[in-house]
């Protein structure tokens, strides 16, 4: 069925519509190109999360139902476009909620049946490694790339999109998930990465021996929950004995063994292949210590260092535009058939 | 009936031993809600349950995606957290109830928004903190599945013994 479509090639100019609808956001974005972004609308904000004093995820498929048109439309308008310039249309399918993934997918598949264009599944976490691109398009491959947020602790090799593997990932919380637990459990509020770093900022990093989260040394995977019970654990005790609790300590000490695990295991991967650049994606990349921490040691070795702006380190529809070109060019179309894959591996 | 299980556990290894027994002893149909503070070790309990029912692949929080579905070959098993949701709304629309299905093992945690949604056969398994690294687990419920359960550890006591 690919046959009929009429393809561009790579000399002409390619517009692929893009959906991430996997968790949280809703969101379409266009991009020209590849890494050209025309438009990238999300619908969810973190001010509303706030306004509830927690999570409001917008996991429920029936509000990606809701959002999703006005979030196209719009994606659209910006871009200065309408349905007939598009080539393509993307989806990710998978890894994420069934629910949500599904209300993305089939709204590409009705694109792609009634503008007869390719329909385009993309892996959520290629999405993730391409959002680096989208502001670096020089980054030099091969690379290593750590993507650290609320849902992902993914250490991955990556050559181009044919050649890539996750080195490793972690085998219990995410990195971003112990911030936000360790946050709510000391009050410090939501998202629990930006919370913990300004608390952390007047504590001594050093004040607490925590467990660095370190699986074991065969392995590139991650471990965050013996670190989580280890600092809950430090301030039960502290309560109990009566002891002063200071929090800009706990915070300070917990941060840097978030740090220096993710620091110890990248390096590791650093030392271990032969690559040209190191990038930091996810939300937690966004992180002052880290990126300090890892930036001293990357250089060291002589490599390249990157990490993408905030805008594109959560969950966006624009990483998926970006996937999404090259998968056209090597003419990787998925049918109407394909369905949602809510633990699809990388 | 108001009897209760009780084990206690000594270190997160225990803990996971004991959820590869738990893991054996249940079938399709099962409905299984975890209850303990953060840190207490339901996700290491729900890794070791979905072990013992016959998953060999990696458990991980399902804290950040609320469902995650596990397949065993022989047994389909859902491992949720609800510790990220507000309201019995949003659990409604996640399509909670869908996944209550009689062929599928569900675990949850944080399963106490979910209380007057579910059906009258499942089985409690409370994590309670003693010490830094110590637990009791205990499990208790009203209905068949606890029965069930109940009757198999018991006997597996009496075996080991």
């Amino acid at each position: 069925m690919n046959s009929e479509y009429e393809l561009k090639n790579k000399d002409e100019d390619i517009y692929i519509l893009a959906f991430e609808t996997s968790c949280d956001e809703t969101a379409a974005a266009v991009s020209k190109n590849g890494l050209e972004i025309l438009s990238n609308t999300v619908s969810s904000q973190v001010d509303l999360h706030k306004k509830f004093g927690g999570v409001v995820p917008e996991i429920a498929s029936r509000k990606h139902l809701e959002f999703l048109l006005p979030v196209i439309d719009e994606s659209l308008e910006k871009a200065q476009l309408s349905f007939s310039d598009i080539d393509a249309v993307a989806a990710t399918y998978g890894p994420g909620l069934v629910g949500g993934l599904l209300v993305g997918l089939t709204a590409a598949k009705t694109v792609s049946l009634f503008l007869n264009i390719p329909l385009i599944g993309v892996n959520h976490i290629a999405g993730h490694i391409y959002a680096n691109f989208i502001e670096n398009p020089a980054i030099e491959k091969p690379l290593i790339c750590l993507t650290i947020s609320g849902g992902h602790t993914d250490l991955l090799y990556f050559e181009d999109l044919k050649d890539y593997k996750i080195l490793g990932r972690t085998r219990d919380d995410a990195a971003g998930e112990a911030f936000d637990k360790i946050a709510r459990f000391m009050n410090l509020g939501y998202p629990g990465g930006p919370a913990i770093e300004k608390a952390a900022m007047n504590g001594n990093p050093e004040a607490a021996n925590f467990p660095r989260a370190i699986s074991d040394n065969e392995s590139f995977d991650f471990s965050f929950s013996g670190l989580k019970t280890a600092v809950m654990n430090y301030i039960n005790n502290k309560k109990q004995k009566n002891e002063e609790i200071n929090k800009a300590d706990i915070a300070a000490s917990f941060q840097e063994a978030v740090v220096d695990s993710l620091k110890i295991k990248l390096m590791q991967a650093v030392e271990k292949y032969d690559i040209k650049s190191v990038v930091l994606s996810g939300g937690v990349a966004a992180n002052k210590r880290l990126r300090t921490a890892v930036k001293k040691e990357i250089e060291k070795y002589g490599l390249d260092f990157y990490y993408p702006p905030l805008q594109f380190c959560t969950d966006n529809a624009a990483m998926i535009a970006a996937v999404a070109y090259y998968q056209y060019l090597n003419r990787d179309f998925s049918d109407l058939s394909l369905s949602a894959d809510p633990s699809l591996k990388l | 009936m108001t009897e209760k299980y009780r084990k206690i556990s000594n270190s997160p290894e225990e803990t996971f031993n004991f959820g590869v027994l738990l893991g054996r002893f249940i079938e399709k149909g099962f409905l299984l809600l975890l209850l303990g503070d953060l840190g207490s070790g339901k996700t290491l309990l729900a890794k070791g349950i979905a072990e013992g029912a016959g998953y060999k692949n990696e458990v991980t929080s399902p804290t950040f995606s609320i469902i995650q579905e596990y397949n065993s070959g022989s047994k389909n098993i859902i491992h949720m957290d609800l510790y990220r949701l507000n309201t019995e709304e949003e659990l409604i629309e996640i399509g909670f109830e869908e996944y209550l299905d009689k062929d599928n093992i569900v675990i949850i945690e944080w399963p106490e928004l979910a209380f007057s949604l579910l059906p009258a056969d499942f089985v409690f398994i409370e994590i309670k903190k003693l010490t830094d690294n110590k637990r009791e687990i205990i499990i208790f419920g009203e209905g068949k599945q606890k029965e069930i359960i109940m009757e198999r550890l018991n006997n597996n006591a009496d075996i080991r013994n």
